[in-house]
């Protein structure tokens, strides 16, 4: 249980419950809160454990306004910073990052023990930045 | 947001951590006296061997949290632009790290018992001009290092739940692993007294079975 453990904060697994192999409700918890915000559209949280602190990101999409000035909306940034972090005692350094659109909210959810070698789509296209469309293998199969 | 700015405990959660602290301390100086008896009694018990050397590393991993405590609420640094708070998980490593040690030895040693079949001396001593078996001597001085280990266990694990703190709670599960493989060679020294060679042997490769399985 706690080598599994160790290895898991190295790889930045999301917070667990003491002793326990179940994720902790905290990074869902923190969604809802993120998209209860009048201003926000949708939200995804990403958390990890750095020893007895948990950091991690809350990405939001803020509602298309025309009058959201840049002033506001770092107000607004600021303000869910700080009720978010409220939120847990362990949270600290927790970023809100606005981003324009957020293509998945949720993580997949793989069984625990279940491979996840097998992801949810197989090649898919998207465009690169220089703009020309590159088809991608598959890379999680290797 | 800041960039330069360490974690602040909140001040339920400062006492726990301070608690924490004083327990590491408490399990050095009682790891090192139980190591020290423990020590004294080694003679040509495998046995007490093990128990001796599980004492001493036992020891380890207070040494390490208190080392991490030092660091966590440092600011950050150029170095290390995310701060110190890892330094936690490191001890939790080491912690994790010395328990399957233990776990591990503890199985192959009491496996190499059984292959070799050896039949552990328990011989007698001049105590106070008395002859006395060492059995008891040796049991007594396990059953002190299992006190040590089940108090230690009993006292940090309130305090690692207070402060979600995965480091001490598997330091807590350590000493719990410790105070079984001591009974385990208690019933062992019983056993073998009774002409049960392998009872020292068979009780060690159960807990170690156990110890491994927590580890892992």
């Amino acid at each position: 249980m706690n080598v599994r453990q160790v290895i898991g904060d190295m790889m930045d697994e999301s917070p667990t419950k003491l002793g326990e192999k179940e994720l902790e409700p905290l990074p869902g918890k923190l969604r809802e809160a993120a998209r209860s915000l009048a201003w926000v559209e949708e939200a995804a949280v990403r958390l990890r454990e750095h020893g007895h602190t948990v950091t991690g990101e809350v990405f939001v999409v803020p509602r298309r306004d025309e009058r959201l000035t840049a002033t506001a909306l770092l107000d607004h940034i600021a303000g869910a910073e700080d009720e978010l972090t409220r939120m847990d005692w362990r949270l600290h350094g927790l970023l809100v990052v606005p981003v324009a659109s957020l293509e998945e909210t949720v993580p997949p959810r793989v069984e625990h023990g279940k491979s996840t070698r097998h992801g949810t789509c197989g090649a898919s296209s998207r465009p690169t930045p220089h703009g020309a469309d590159v088809s991608y293998v598959d890379q999680r199969r290797t | 947001m800041s960039v330069g700015e360490s974690f602040r405990f909140p001040p339920d959660k400062w006492e726990a951590r301070e608690k924490l602290r004083k327990l590491c301390w408490l399990s050095i100086v009682l790891l090192i006296i139980a190591s020290t008896v423990t020590g004294l009694t080694v003679g040509q018990s495998q046995a007490m061997k093990t128990a001796w050397l599980s004492d001493i590393l036992t020891a380890i991993p207070p040494m390490a949290l208190l080392v991490a405590l030092r660091f966590e609420l440092r600011p950050p640094s150029e170095r290390f632009p995310e701060g110190y708070a890892r330094a936690i998980s490191v001890a939790f490593l080491v912690t994790a790290s010395v328990l399957s040690l233990i776990g591990v030895y503890l199985l192959y040693d009491s496996i190499m018992k059984l292959v070799h079949r050896e039949h552990p001396p328990i011989g007698l001593i001049v105590l106070f001009g008395r002859q006395l078996w060492l059995g008891w001597v040796m049991i007594a001085a396990l059953a002190f290092s299992a006190a040590v280990g089940i108090l230690l266990g009993k006292l940090k694990t309130p305090v690692a739940e207070r402060l979600q703190s995965k480091a001490l709670q598997a330091e807590a599960e350590m000493n719990r692993a410790e105070w079984m493989s001591e009974g385990a060679a208690i019933v062992g020294i019983l056993l073998v007294a009774f002409g049960f060679w392998w009872g020292d042997a068979v009780s060690a490769a159960f807990i170690s079975l156990e110890i491994v399985a927590t580890a892992g």
